[in-house]
């Protein structure tokens, strides 16, 4: 046991450890898609609104209306945005002076420009 | 090894076929009819507008799908009560959830009648709404919510967070409170008149279902710290 | 093209505003079409005539006590109290019958009507208003509600005593007598209703000549014992009565059948089944079938619901009768209900329209007469969820 233990322990080896090339030393061509889910927040504003009338009323909706109309409709806008955003980034259309990205322009750029070798 | 190579070369074909076939199979799922059958129109309404605008003939020749068979072009059919029997319907006993909504709208029609003729007082009698179809899209309507609450994990903690949700969603919430309603009874009460009882109810903005709804707004508004938590 | 949301939604809204506007009752009275003459002025059926045929009338509240212990089907009893009315179609056979029953000649011997029809064309319910017509004809009513109850649904059985290898029906008699005697409570009260011979039920009680009906039909009430010897007396002494002239009398009874159908749900100790033969009460309405007695008619009707669900095959009498029934009736008038004629099914949708059983839309009539094929029973299942 205590050999085992011995061969265990910590400290640097008296020989560095020699260099292994696991994957190439090169960037990839592409990047992955992970970081592109933001925040899917919206819509706090109208929110709080709908909650103060909410409250002043006794949670009766009918005098509510409007506030209820504006945040459903907020609502809305705010799907269809992402989903015509989604769907202009799916299919990769590149307008100059973006400033953010999506994975898939990054993408076609790449393909376009690629990294050097 | 030959047995093997041939294994693995048999794969390979069956791999690239299943390429070529995949976006096939994806695309019409278990579905009869090919891609380029269209879809029927039962409505009358709807084939009315077609002749007006002259868009039938385009139609006319075009492979169509049979129509369901809960699609009919009769006035009666309601594609809000089709979906809400679909909603009743457990095991795919359709008959059944049919005939048990059918039922509750033959209840609501003898509870409200009765009331009808009850009532000694001419206006009041005019504002009793006897029509089953009416009331059931009033009570829909009114057990819709406008927001959930959705758990939220963050810091190893459970948030439970107000979020807006997508008017099916709520029309779909409203109906399924509505069953459940209607299914938390007396063992010798029937289903189909506690749901006439709710919908009734709900139609009148009463009754178990419009509180829930009020309380689940309650909650979300007594959650609205945690509101801008959500993904990200 | 893919449609938005917001849109979609505008849209899906406005449609239900639309259907709840096509569906209402309270705000649009305009589109429907104007109702018909379908209800008569005449509520008493002693006046009805082929003219009325289609027409709904009316059933006095003070003389619906007639049905007081059955007699009208219980879906009907449900219509009946949600439409606040008891109203009954004037149909051919019955207005047939009633015409028939003018006519006769009492002195021959008994006539004999056998209603036939499918299931649900309304057989019980011409029977009904062929009831309220004898009802107000002062006749002598003898009716059984549904056979049906008695050979597949008895209360309770035991085996007679008097009778060897016969059953009784106690409970089942006994209420027959209660219903028999609110039929014609206002007959038994006359004087000449009397026994015309003793009836001896056990060493200390006996029923004496010349007592009153009324008190053979307490007998059975009050001792269950002997209620379905009492039924059998009873018929006796109906007989005799009207030989004799005292009363005319109208035998009706529903779904007559089952007393010929040998597989009865009437079971005895061991589990063997009673033919209809060997209960008590079959021999008493046997009797008053036969054609031996006059001043008298007889109307019955032929189900198939009274048997078992296996043997619904026809509709027709020979078949529901058999061979032993069709011989004891034979010769009857056969009296066929259909379904409804076109006249009679608007008739009925302008009815449950104007009762609010029904919201009009358009083509309704159409398509529920090919829905139902015209049948009441049908037709009256189909507009319950409308």
């Amino acid at each position: 046991m205590r050999g085992t233990a011995a061969l265990f322990k910590r400290g640097n080896p008296r020989e560095p450890v020699p260099f292994q090339e696991i994957l190439p030393l090169k960037l990839k061509q592409r990047v992955s898609g992970k970081g592109d889910n933001t925040s899917d927040v919206c819509c706090i504003y109208e929110m709080s609104v709908l909650f103060a009338c909410f409250k002043t009323h006794d949670f009766h909706q009918a005098p509510c209306s409007k506030e209820i109309d504006a945040f459903q409709k907020c609502y809305l806008n705010h799907l269809e945005k992402t989903k015509l955003k989604k769907e202009r980034e799916a299919r990769g259309i590149l307008s100059p002076g973006e400033k953010k990205l999506s994975s898939r322009q990054i993408n076609i750029l790449l393909d376009k420009f690629p990294n050097f070798k | 090894m030959a047995a093997i190579r041939t294994f693995v070369k048999n794969c390979q074909i069956i791999n690239r076929n299943c390429a070529v076939l995949s976006p096939h199979v994806q695309k019409h799922g278990m579905s009869q009819y090919p891609s380029y059958y269209i879809e029927p129109v039962h409505k009358k309404e709807i084939q009315e507008d077609l002749i007006k605008s002259g868009e039938i003939q385009k139609l006319a020749h075009l492979p169509t799908k049979a129509a369901r068979n809960d699609q009919s072009s009769s006035f009666r059919q309601d594609d809000l009560v089709n979906l809400f029997i679909n909603y009743v319907m457990r095991n795919g006993e359709k008959v059944l959830a049919r005939g048990l909504v059918e039922k509750a709208f033959e209840n609501i029609k003898r509870i409200q009648l009765e009331k009808y003729h009850k009532c000694d007082d001419v206006e009041k009698k005019a504002k009793i709404e006897l029509a089953p179809r009416v009331i059931f899209h009033q009570a829909v309507e009114n057990c819709k919510p406008i927001l959930a609450l959705t758990p939220i994990k963050r810091g190893g903690v459970r948030y439970q967070v107000p979020v807006p949700i997508t008017p099916k969603r709520s029309q779909f919430l409203s109906m399924k409170w509505l069953i459940e309603a209607a299914k938390e009874k007396d063992a010798t009460m029937r289903f189909h008149y506690q749901l006439a009882l709710e919908l009734i109810d709900a139609a009148n903005n009463k009754g178990r279902v419009v509180k829930r709804k009020q309380d689940l707004h309650k909650q979300c508004e007594a959650n609205r710290a945690y509101a801008h938590y959500r993904w990200s | 093209m893919i449609k938005s949301f917001a849109s979609e939604y505008i849209f899906r809204r406005a449609y239900s505003v639309l259907q709840c506007t096509r569906f209402s009752t309270a705000s649009q009275p305009i589109t429907e079409p104007k109702l018909q003459s379908f209800r008569s002025e005449e509520n008493d059926p002693l006046k009805h005539t082929l003219d009325h045929v289609g027409q709904f009338y009316r059933i006095p509240e003070e003389e619906k006590n007639i049905f007081l212990y059955g007699g009208l089907p219980k879906s009907f009893e449900i219509q009946a109290k949600t439409f606040n009315e008891t109203c009954l179609m004037i149909r051919r056979p019955s207005v047939d019958v009633i015409n028939c029953l003018k006519l006769i000649d009492y002195t021959k011997p008994t006539v004999r009507f056998v209603i036939f029809g499918k299931k649900g064309s309304g057989k019980s319910l011409c029977l009904a208003h062929i009831l309220h017509y004898a009802h107000k004809a002062r006749y002598l009513i003898v009716h059984v509600p549904w056979v049906g109850n008695w050979m597949r649904r008895c209360k309770e059985i035991s085996s007679s005593e008097t009778r060897e290898g016969y059953i009784d029906l106690n409970i089942d008699a006994a209420a027959w007598l209660v219903h028999f005697k609110s039929q014609n409570e206002h007959l038994l009260n006359n004087p000449e209703f009397q026994i015309s011979q003793d009836y001896v039920w056990s060493k200390r009680e006996t029923t004496p000549k010349g007592s009153p009906l009324s008190e053979l039909v307490d007998h059975g009430v009050n001792r269950l014992k002997y209620a379905s010897e009492c039924v059998v007396g009873l018929a006796e002494e109906i007989k005799h009565l009207s030989r004799s002239g005292h009363c005319k009398t109208l035998v009706a009874i529903d779904g007559f059948n089952a007393f010929f159908y040998p597989h009865t749900r009437v079971f005895k100790e061991k589990k063997e089944v009673v033919p209809p033969n060997k209960v008590t009460l079959t021999e008493a309405f046997l009797s008053l079938t036969k054609f031996d007695w006059n001043n008298a008619a007889i109307v019955t009707t032929v189900d198939e619901i009274a048997i078992a669900e296996q043997d619904h095959k026809s509709h027709l009498p020979r078949y529901l009768l058999r061979k032993e029934g069709f011989e004891h009736m034979d010769p009857f008038i056969p009296i066929f209900v259909d379904n409804y004629s076109p006249k009679e099914f608007t008739s009925c949708m302008d009815y449950y329209r104007e009762r609010k059983w029904v919201r009009y839309y358009p083509q309704q009539n159409e398509e529920l007469a090919l829905l139902s094929v015209n049948n009441p029973y049908n037709l009256m299942h189909l507009c319950a969820s409308l």
